[in-house]
């Protein structure tokens, strides 16, 4: 059994089903992040960890103690689960020390020197003990927060999108700075973010949540590679799924054919591939002769983004068009991020070139129209 | 550059208003010359009381001062701001935490219910207990009739404070181990300080104020007994030397208050979108819970309709004299839409100049109108009648000395809710205009005052509300001939003839009542709501 | 500069009221009189009602209590917007007088009172007056335990068990009287004992009210709040009788209500055709009829019939010009019951 274990949560808030049986394990010491898009139940997930907040039904248990059971519930205070909240959540009418030191005994003789150390683990100058809350900057206050959570040394740490109000520069090296310091001190943390990038980079196990469900838990790179569904697979980052003809082994799709792995093929199947995975040739002139195989696509549009660029490009001549049986082959357009000094003039005929194999989308019927649009 | 200015509303909710100075130029002139002169005058009743003092000279001063009857009335009203304040402080506080923090039954119900009893003119209240316990009397009556009467003001900004409250901190609290009785202490109560200071001023100096809920009940303060004073010498140097103690007291307040409150704000830290608190599910203790409230609007609703129906009833058709009624009904709209309309225009510069050009002078000349706003009604009359028969006696007894008198007692509420939509309509209009060639004080009355005049009607509704129930002020500066609503009710009750002041009391609460809606509304708004 | 219409227009409305509103709130006066009026204003309205159905003249009423009005009066003078002054006892009428802002009254006007219940200068006139009494609670007192005299309520005895109204003129009066009778010395002593005895109430209808609920044994008040409460409904005094206190005792003063004309009234016709009528028979057949139960004093008027005659009530003497209110609210201040 896991350090935190979820077992057939379930809430309801009137006719809005928050959260619709979720289960889950988090070890101890490891990294959970739960993205979703706003609106998925993620935050009343992590309240009903916290306690603020009771689930209708399902069961709770931290390390063995079950926190929830149904309705009955340990209340959030004699949980010793830590929260930061996305705004910090400091208390505006206390000093800084007095915000880390709020959940440390008032009389506790070491008192002062747990305050003093948590504030050289967050990297705080200690001048700033005295200082309110709002005379500190969002990258300090957030630090501020996440002491004041580590402070009675909590089983748990909740980050509900501690992030999100940083400015975009803050934000990487705050992450970066918490993480480091939460694997350092081998807390065991849930971030919640919509910020899949965020996720992937901060979190050991990944955990994605859509209308109440998680539609699929793993490492980051398993979800970013092997996604479960065309949902989890363009949530996590760009994706171009298209349906496929299966053959051994290989996929042939309207970019070409690509190798798939060991997954069982169902032809005609949705295969998932990432943007970055594809690479682009000049068709001209020719360093190789052109085989049947190979696939070339016209540039149709460039879009100047400074450091990415965008370019989009549509099939002109496929080695084979995987066809949905009795639905017209729609035009191939999709769309790839380029470096500027990689950006070919709108107009060029470009041969594409797949690395590494595709991925079978196992849950995805394959219809175009269940197509999400190739970007 | 941002600068702020931070206030409190009539109902002493305090309101963080953002405002980003125009431009470096100076006002234009005749908008501060406007302003000044409205501070001047409002500082009139200040120099009244100093000028006296002086008059009469130290040895008779002191004489009048320091005496034993002045010490009974400095107890009496020590005694009744220390009892009266921290109970309506805690039963607001509780009303408010069970109306906007749990899931009581019926919340909205019992919030309305807990500001209705503004409606409800001080000394109908009182009337209405007088006449259902006769007997009632002294500190204790007084102390149990000014909390039903004034605990709205302390439970409007209260809940509005409650509202906005971050729930995260309070789950951040409770994350680090805190009973929620100890977040309660620790958290919340501390972030409604400035809501319950504002209000508890507010209170303290109604308490001072008012005369009608006291004499009743039989209860000596500085104000019935200037009253009194008043009644037995006019403006004798007794009644102008309470005003001074009095007005000393009302200074102490402000300074008390002002230093309570200190320098601190409780902004909320953080940009990202408060949370709406989920209300505390209260279970199988809904029901006592339940009691709190509808205790209180017994107490401070049921009791006034049940004594004003019993009298309506025993009266029966016999007190509706349409003729005089209609009549105190008339004077009484056309007093209270008057002193409105001069204490909405009053404010008007001083408003302008807070938003768009806030700076030391019009820091000190708000602060001047504050302190005028707080300080009774009888001291502004005494000051005012003094004034008029020594200096300007044309005016004396005019209609334009009682609304001037209402427009100094009523700017700080114009000021707030003019200031407060002024703030909204924002610059770039203004400057988008005088970019087209409009001159300034078109673009003033073109641009800003439209934009702000929903702001101008409330604080026109929320003067008139004052106006409307006013006693002691009409009752000594208005023309020959003026028989208000609450002077006839008053005359009428005094002679015990409790059945014919009824229906003066009832047209009262009635008009009272869509004002003190608004009022509400308002504050639900400021909060978010 | 260029001004908007609707700005011009407001400024000018704004600038014409401030302009407007002395002269409409003076306008008022210009035709009528004002009366400036301490006495009963159910009473007064009731005299000025029947004045104005019979001549035509329109009386405007500004309503107060004797002192106040009397000291307003003072203060502004000449310029006082006052034509008549009522009031409920001398004292005001005094203060006024010896301000010397009174009128001669009409020698007809005077011809209809007799001189008991006028001064001697002839500047104002009696137009009604009330007896002094102990109202007392019936249920608690008998005949035998009342007070023989006003002073004896200073004894220790009486802590604590009587009443009064010490805001209001009416007792004021009794004081003047007092003053007037014993001295300062006396007077003042006598209230210095009052103020441990007694307990205040606002007003001589809620003294007599509180006997009648039983919180208080009795209260020195005039007669007339009793009549005009059983010819109500008794509500309030159906557990109060009256003690006369008689014997020319202090306790005895009957008080007597005045009414003048300012020598600065612009109206001094009608308003000496006002006082005129209120000492004549048009006014005093209204105390008799009506529901004032204060007594008549005009020559060959009748009082209601169920009052007490005047004649049996043994009433000190005391000339009326002479009660000194200026005196009385110094002396109850000091001690210490204003």
């Amino acid at each position: 059994m896991s350090f935190l274990t979820l077992q057939a949560i379930r809430k309801r808030y009137g006719a809005t089903m928050a959260l619709d049986g979720i289960d889950l394990g988090v070890e101890r010491g490891s990294r959970t992040a739960i993205v979703g898009p706003s609106g998925s139940g993620k935050t009343t997930l992590l309240r009903i960890i916290a306690g603020s907040d009771t689930p209708d039904s399902g069961r709770l248990m931290l390390g063995g103690e079950t926190l929830a059971d149904g309705a009955s519930s340990v209340p959030a205070y004699r949980r010793g689960i830590g929260i930061v909240a996305q705004d910090g959540a400091l208390f505006p009418h206390l000093s800084i020390a007095e915000n880390i030191g709020f959940g440390l005994p008032r009389r506790d003789s070491g008192r002062d020197a747990r305050i003093r150390e948590l504030m050289a683990m967050v990297e705080l100058d200690p001048a700033l003990l005295r200082r309110r809350p709002d005379q500190l900057s969002g990258g300090q206050q957030q630090r501020v927060a996440l002491a004041r959570a580590l402070a009675p040394r909590p089983r748990l740490v909740l980050l509900d999108e501690p992030f999100s109000a940083l400015d975009t520069a803050l934000r990487a090296s705050t992450r970066k700075a918490v993480s480091d310091l939460l694997s350092a001190a081998g807390v065991t943390t849930i971030l919640v973010t919509h910020d899949q990038a965020e996720a992937l980079s901060f979190a050991d196990q990944v955990a994605v949540m859509r209308q109440g469900k998680l539609l699929q838990v793993g490492s980051p790179r398993e979800l970013y590679l092997r996604p479960s569904d065309p949902m989890v697979a363009s949530f996590l980052g760009d994706a171009i799924i298209i349906p496929a003809e299966m053959a051994d082994g290989w996929a042939r799709c309207a970019l070409g054919i690509v190798r798939v792995g060991d997954q069982q093929p169902v032809s005609p199947a949705m295969i998932m591939l990432r943007p970055e995975q594809i690479g682009l040739m000049p068709a001209e002139p020719l360093t190789q002769p052109a085989t049947e195989q190979d696939v070339f696509a016209r540039v149709v549009e460039t879009d100047f983004g400074g450091a990415l660029c965008t370019i989009t490009l549509e099939v002109e001549r496929g080695a084979s068009t995987a066809k949905i049986p009795g639905e017209a082959p729609a035009t191939t357009r999709f769309s790839l991020p380029r470096a500027p000094m990689e950006t070919p003039e709108p107009g060029t005929l470009m041969r594409l070139i797949i690395n590494g194999p595709g991925h079978i989308l196992p849950n995805a019927v394959a219809t175009t129209s269940s197509l999400p649009p190739i970007r | 550059m941002h600068g702020s200015v931070e206030t409190i509303r009539p109902d002493g909710t305090p309101i963080l208003l953002r405002v980003r100075p125009w431009s470096r130029r100076p006002a234009p002139p005749w908008m501060a010359i406007l302003a000044v002169l409205v501070s001047a005058a409002s500082l009139l009743p200040l120099g009244f009381v100093i000028g006296v003092t002086i008059q009469t000279g130290w040895a008779t001063a002191s004489a009048m001062i320091f005496r034993p009857r002045v010490g009974e009335l400095m107890v009496n009203t020590v005694l009744l701001v220390i009892a009266t304040v921290p109970i309506s402080a805690v039963l607001a506080t509780a009303l408010a935490w069970l109306t906007e923090r749990t899931d009581l039954p019926a919340a909205r119900l019992w919030s309305w219910l807990a500001v209705a009893p503004l409606a409800v003119p001080a000394f109908v209240q009182s009337y209405a207990w007088i006449s259902l316990i006769p007997s009632l009397h002294g500190l204790g009556a007084g102390v149990l009739i000014s909390v039903l009467a004034y605990f709205p003001f302390l439970y409007l900004p209260i809940s509005a404070a409650m509202r906005r409250l971050d729930p995260g901190l309070e789950d951040a609290a409770a994350s680090l181990g805190h009973s929620p009785a100890r977040v309660f202490f620790r958290i919340v109560l501390p972030q409604l300080r400035l809501a319950i200071l504002g209000g508890a001023l507010l209170v303290a100096l109604h308490l001072l104020a008012e005369y009608g809920l006291y004499a009743m009940i039989r209860f000596d303060t500085f104000t019935t007994a200037i009253v009194e004073q008043f009644q037995s010498t006019f403006n004798g140097p007794a009644a102008n030397m309470l005003a001074g103690v009095l007005v000393m007291c009302c200074l102490l307040l402000l300074t008390l208050e002002a230093g309570l409150r200190g320098r601190e704000r409780y902004a909320r830290v953080g940009s990202g979108a408060a949370m709406r608190a989920r209300p505390l599910r209260l279970g199988r203790a809904a029901w006592p819970c339940l009691l709190l409230p509808l205790l209180v609007a017994f107490l401070s609703l049921g009791v006034p309709a049940l004594t004003l129906a019993r009298w309506l009833i025993a009266g029966g058709a016999e007190i509706w004299d349409l003729g005089s009624i209609g009549l105190a009904l008339g004077q009484t709209l056309f007093l209270a839409l008057a002193g409105a309309a001069l204490a909405t225009m009053a404010a008007i510069p001083m408003a302008w100049l807070s938003i768009r050009r806030p700076g030391r002078l019009q820091r000190l000349l708000e602060g001047c109108n504050y302190i005028v706003g707080s300080l009774p009604g009888v001291v502004v009359a005494l000051a005012l009648v003094t004034i008029t028969v020594r200096v300007a006696l044309p005016l004396y007894q005019t209609l334009f000395t009682i609304l001037v008198a209402y427009a100094l007692m009523f700017l700080p509420r114009a000021l707030i809710s003019l200031r407060a939509s002024m703030a909204q309509a924002p610059v770039e209009l203004e400057q988008a205009a005088a970019s087209l060639g409009r001159r300034p004080i078109h673009v003033l009355w073109s641009v800003t005052m439209r934009l702000a005049a929903p702001g101008a009607a409330a604080s026109m509704a929320l003067v008139s509300l004052g106006v409307f129930n006013e006693l002691t002020a009409t009752q000594m500066l208005a023309p020959n001939g003026t028989r208000t609503l609450a002077m006839a009710f008053w005359s009428l009750s005094g002679e015990i003839d409790y059945a014919a002041a009824a229906p003066y009391a009832l047209i009262m609460v009635l008009f009272s009542m869509p004002l003190t809606w608004l009022l509400y509304v308002q504050s639900r708004r400021s909060a978010g709501r | 500069m260029k001004l908007s219409l609707p700005l011009l227009a407001s400024v000018a409305t704004f600038a014409l009221g401030l302009i407007a509103a002395p002269v409409a709130a003076n306008a008022q006066s210009a035709d009528g009189i004002v009366v400036y009026n301490a006495q009963h204003e159910s009473l007064t309205q009731a005299w000025a009602d029947a004045f104005t159905a019979e001549t035509g003249i329109k009386v405007t009423l500004r309503n107060g209590s004797d002192t106040e009005l009397g000291n307003q009066i003072v203060q502004e003078g000449a310029a006082s917007s006052a034509d008549v002054f009522l009031t409920e006892n001398s004292p005001a009428m005094a203060l006024v007088d010896a301000a010397g802002l009174f009128a001669p009254l009409d020698a007809a006007t005077l011809a209809q009172v007799p001189d008991n219940f006028r001064p001697a200068d002839g500047k104002w006139t009696g137009i009604a007056a009330r007896s002094t009494v102990f109202a007392y609670d019936k249920t608690k007192l008998s005949e035998d335990q009342l007070p023989k005299s006003l002073l004896d309520l200073a004894d220790p005895s009486w802590k604590g068990r009587w009443a009064a109204s010490p805001g209001g003129a009416d007792f004021q009066a009794i004081v003047a009287a007092l003053l007037e009778l014993k001295g300062e010395e006396a007077t003042a002593a006598w209230l210095k004992a009052m103020k441990e005895n007694f307990t205040a109430y606002k007003g001589n209808s809620t003294a007599m009210k509180a006997v009648n609920a039983g919180q208080i044994e009795g209260a020195v008040i005039y007669h007339y709040y009793w009549f005009g409460d059983q010819a109500k409904t008794g509500e309030n005094s159906k557990n109060v009788a009256l003690h006369y206190f008689r014997n020319q005792d202090p306790g005895a003063f009957v008080s007597i209500s005045g009414g003048g004309v300012l020598a600065s009234s612009k109206h001094p016709e009608e308003a000496q055709a006002f006082v005129k009528w209120i000492a004549g028979k048009g006014g005093q057949d209204i105390l008799k009829t009506g529901t004032s139960f204060e007594y008549a004093v005009g020559k060959g008027a009748d009082s209601n019939p169920k009052l007490v005659p005047l004649a049996d009530l043994q009433a000190p003497k005391v000339e009326p010009s002479t009660l000194d209110s200026k005196k009385v609210t110094d002396l109850m201040t000091a001690a210490g019951i204003l």
